[in-house]
């Protein structure tokens, strides 16, 4: 048993690393825990835009609203994790020289739309929205059909949702909150008037342990309503499937919206060397932990993409994911039309008080939703501490390093230095000076994302790494194009080498590295990617034998 | 003089091709470029003991040609099913093989032999190249040496001594196994080389090579292991100047991809197949109706390459021999899809696979379906035509990675369809 707990959280998504770090500074004693590695859920799973949802003004300004201005302290306080990704909305008509009656009025009520937009964007540090010509339009966009009558652009954020994550946690944890991934939640722990007083937790190890605390909040996402479940709750939410496909290459110089074949709004967006198409929006029923992708779901959106952005037949798919929005529970709407609201529960009006649900919200609104539950949290504890979460800098978003100066100091390439740069922050030289250390740790382990050795010994040291499938949301190990071939036993050796594991372990890792990027790949095995599969298969099964000789 | 049409160059096309010209055909050979065969390990697995597990490698210990028939019983679609009963022919086609790839490929023992391999395993394979079959785990006693070079990171010489030092106990041998860090490759760049680079600087350097080992060699090794990129052309010569230098039997590990070794197999089969007078073509075969006569359009050309008989042997799906957009097709004669005996059109692909990569996928033992006499079938239980024979990667019903059979049957069937193909 560790010492007595002011609040414990369940869920290492963005909403429990964030509510986590917002009461850590606050000063409570916080416990947070996550069954697998954080962000390997929803959180991991979506298209890391840190926006304003223009898609939500439609039913929900102040989502919108909420979202922009929360967009605006997330860059400010993670300034390394974020990239600006413009977008273009092409208006498209049948004729594009004659465009009919109907197709003018909508193309003027998306311009009137987006100037609504352009409220909330600047609270986000976006610039307002432009008008294009379409030759203006192609000259930005060469890849786009040439079928618009206009154009419109929209400045948007992107931002590292696994990364994110990881550094609320990491900085809860330097706030003095107890941090345990893979630890499961079993149950909770209840006094005989039925108020839950802590929880019965699993660690890696399978031995179980019970941590009490005043307040519980569950934050498990997909998974909420199950947790809440063992207190004999009813949490409900209408789980939405979300799929998103990476592309080998990028496809496009900006994200262009693009229409669906069911006139839904998907997207494909450049993605550091990649291109990432999304999304799927459809009610999802099943297990959250079996969660997968089918190939209905990936010819729905190169359908819809190629409708705007035709080349996306001629890209090779590297790998599929998949998430699950935990939307609150409405009957009688559509999937696009439910609300991205967030909500809070104090389930003492259900008879069991001291535990809490935080549910729904954006990805771009974390840190407002943790700060109003923090607030709740204060008032029950009749303390009066102000949120600092806005102010204080994540780990490594202290300062952005110079990359050609340490490129030349450490003679690593400017490009691996701005990758670890923007993974790293202010953290840059001391992952450099790893690589100075031991030259070995200089050479890219990584081809296709360009990771070095040193980068992989940082995560490892400083960055609650429980598993090699963890080092990939750390830094993208297995990622790109080779989905592992090249990379994999080098990661697994960089980490069984640190970790002095024996070499069964280090083939343990490797397997289950490999098994990870697989079920991403299941989807799209067809066309090149299938001779990739046959590559990776002979490197890992018939050269490297790792599967033992032969099963029948 | 028959005139036989082999489509594919790699070991089943090549040894196609080499059969038939030893029985007298007049033998072209098309090919787009490079496929699976130059991306191979350097070994030529055959049959690994379906008894065996990863703890019991050895298995049941029966001989390779039983190991062959087993398979074949267990896996009625498994080209070693479908021929079972011209598995006789195996030893046959495999010192065909070896004679035709002299120079590079040592001979098949009765049994399999154990090579290491860059993931510390020990891998059951048949045969391979000289200088990478003279380390038998499974035969060798006393300190095995993994020499490596720290500054070049692909090749992790810890993890391959410890990984080894476990395939070793459970092979039932004796006898450390140690690492042997070489300061060889210490330039900074160097770890920037790509591994043909590094085999040309070796090939062209041994004594510096064998001195940089000497200098950091413990006594008493009784063998060293490299990684497999002693030579870019010939690692027989030196494996040979090395063992003659520090004393003791030197070797390569199989290779992973980018393959040095596939690389020299490769270019070994294209100098048999140049040496025994087989008119190599490059480009894409078009067109051409199953049943024949054939007349093939090589690379747009507007006059047809006329032929008696064609051996189809384009590989699966690196190669090109098999593929699947919507459906599954095989792109030149158009020839229905099988795994085993199921027939593959359209269904979703996740039917179709194991929950691991690793596992038995019916994806992987896509192919074409073959009678006896390696004669694709059509869509009934007959072949299409009399003239048309197939050879490995593209056969349906074996699946490398699992079977650990690759090379070995685009051996086997390789020999057998180009034989029948010169009548």
């Amino acid at each position: 048993v560790i010492e007595p707990f002011d609040v414990l959280v369940i869920g290492g998504g963005v909403n429990g690393t964030g509510l986590a770090r917002d009461l850590a500074m606050r000063g409570f004693r916080v416990c947070l825990v996550e069954k697998k590695d954080f962000a390997s859920g929803a959180s991991g799973a979506n298209s890391g835009m840190i926006h304003g949802g223009i898609r939500y003004l439609r039913y929900d300004r102040k989502v919108t609203e909420l979202a922009s201005i929360d967009s605006g302290y997330i860059q400010k306080i993670v300034p390394h994790l974020l990239f600006r990704i413009p977008f273009l909305y092409p208006i498209t008509a049948r004729n594009a020289s004659r465009p009919t009656l109907r197709e003018r009025a909508w193309a003027y009520g998306v311009e009137v739309y987006f100037g609504t937009y352009d409220q909330y964007s600047a609270k986000k540090g976006g610039k307002p929205s432009s008008h294009l010509s379409p030759e203006e339009l192609y000259a930005l966009e060469p890849a786009l059909r040439r079928n618009a009558v206009a154009g419109l652009t929209i400045d948007e954020w992107g931002i590292d949702p696994w990364r994110l994550c990881l550094l609320n946690a990491l900085s809860a944890q330097r706030h003095g909150a107890t941090v345990l991934p893979y630890t499961q939640f079993v149950s909770f722990v209840r006094d005989s008037s039925g108020a839950v007083t802590g929880a019965e937790l699993r660690n890696p190890e399978g031995k179980t342990f019970a941590v009490s605390a005043k307040i519980t909040f569950n934050c498990g996402g997909p998974w909420a309503p199950r947790i809440a479940a063992l207190a004999g709750l009813d949490v409900r939410i209408r789980a939405g499937k979300g799929v998103h496909l990476l592309l080998d290459r990028r496809l496009t110089n900006y994200g262009v919206i693009c229409g669906a074949v069911d006139g839904r709004e998907i997207f494909i967006l450049p993605w550091g060397d990649a291109s990432l198409i999304g999304t799927t929006d459809d009610d999802y029923y099943g297990d959250p932990d079996s969660l997968r992708v089918t190939e209905d779901e990936v010819e729905y959106l190169l359908e819809g993409v190629a409708s705007a952005v035709p080349a996306v037949r001629q890209a090779t798919i590297m790998r599929t994911y998949a998430g699950i929005r935990p939307t609150l529970y409405e009957y009688g709407e559509t999937e696009d039309a439910l609300s991205r609201e967030h909500e809070i529960y104090d389930h003492a009006a259900a008879g069991v008080p001291g535990l809490f649900t935080l549910l729904g919200g954006k990805l771009a609104s974390f840190r407002v939703q943790a700060e109003e539950a923090a607030n709740l949290v204060c008032r029950r504890f009749g303390r009066d501490a102000p949120c600092g979460t806005h102010l204080e800098p994540l780990p490594g978003g202290e300062r952005f390093p110079d990359i050609r100066a340490s490129s030349e100091q450490y003679q690593v390439p400017e490009l691996v230095v701005e990758r670890i740069a923007h993974r790293q922050g202010a953290n840059t030289e001391a992952v450099l000076e790893l690589a100075a250390r031991e030259p070995a740790l200089r050479a890219i382990a990584c081809p296709c994302e360009q990771v070095i050795g040193a980068e992989m010994v940082w995560a490892l040291r400083n960055e609650m790494v429980h598993h090699l499938t963890d080092l990939s949301r750390r830094c993208r190990v297995g990622w790109g194009p080779c989905q592992g071939s090249r990379c994999a036993l080098e990661a697994a050796t960089i980490y069984g080498a640190e970790r002095r594991l024996g070499i069964e372990q280090v083939y343990r890792e490797l397997t289950e590295f490999l098994d990870a990027r697989f079920i991403d790949r299941r989807a799209i095995l067809s066309g090149a990617q299938l001779a990739q599969e046959e590559l990776g298969r002979g490197q890992h099964f018939t050269t490297g034998n790792l599967d033992g000789s032969h099963r029948s | 003089v028959t005139r036989v049409l082999v489509i594919g160059g790699g070991m089943a096309g090549g040894i196609a091709a080499l059969a038939a010209r030893e029985r007298g055909a007049d033998v072209t050979l098309v090919r787009r470029s490079y496929g699976a065969t130059a991306l191979s390990s350097g070994a030529i697995d055959v049959a690994a003991d379906p008894l065996s597990t990863p703890e019991d490698p050895l298995g049941s210990e029966i001989p390779m040609l039983a190991a062959a028939d087993e398979i074949g019983r267990l896996r009625p679609g498994h080209p070693y099913g479908v021929l079972r009963e011209r598995l006789d022919a195996l030893p046959d086609s495999l010192q065909f093989a070896q004679r035709a790839l002299a120079g590079l490929i040592g001979e098949a023992g009765s049994h399999n032999r154990f090579l290491s391999t860059p993931f510390g395993t020990a891998k059951p394979t048949a045969m391979a190249q000289l200088g990478m079959d003279a380390i038998d785990m499974s035969t060798i006693d006393g300190t095995v040496g993994v020499v490596h070079f720290p500054s070049l990171p692909h090749f992790n010489g810890d993890l391959v001594a410890a990984g080894l030092k476990l395939a070793r106990e459970r092979l039932r041998r004796s006898g450390q196994t140690l690492p042997i860090p070489c300061d060889y490759f210490r330039h900074r760049d160097d770890a920037l080389l790509l591994p043909h680079e590094l085999a040309a600087r070796t090939e062209a350097d041994v004594d510096g090579l064998a001195n940089a080992v000497k200098r950091s060699a413990p006594v008493g090794i009784s063998a060293f292991l490299f990684p497999p990129f002693l030579a870019r052309r010939s690692p027989a010569k030196i494996a040979a100047a090395l063992e003659k230098a520090l004393g003791a039997p030197c070797g390569e590990t199989v290779s992973g991809t980018p393959s040095v070794p596939g690389l020299r197999l490769q270019e070994a089969i294209d100098d048999a197949l140049r040496r025994a007078g087989v008119r190599i073509v490059l480009g894409e075969v078009r067109a051409g109706s199953p049943e024949g006569p054939f007349q093939a359009f090589v690379d747009g050309g507007d006059s047809a390459l006329e032929t008696d008989t064609v051996v189809l042997a384009t590989g699966k799906y690196i190669g090109g021999g098999v593929t699947r957009a919507k459906a599954y097709v095989e792109p030149v004669f158009r020839l229905p899809i099988h795994s085993g005996r199921r027939r593959l059109d359209s269904e979703f692909i996740g039917s179709l696979l194991d929950r691991q990569p690793g596992g038995d996928h019916e994806a992987f033992r896509a192919g074409v379906r073959i009678d006896d006499q390696l004669r694709p079938m059509g869509e009934g239980d007959q072949p299409v035509s009399r003239k048309l024979f197939a050879a490995g990667g593209v056969v349906a019903g074996y699946d490398p990675a699992f079977d650990k059979t690759g090379l070995g049957v685009a051996i086997f069937t390789g020999y057998l369809s180009g034989r029948a193909a010169a009548g």
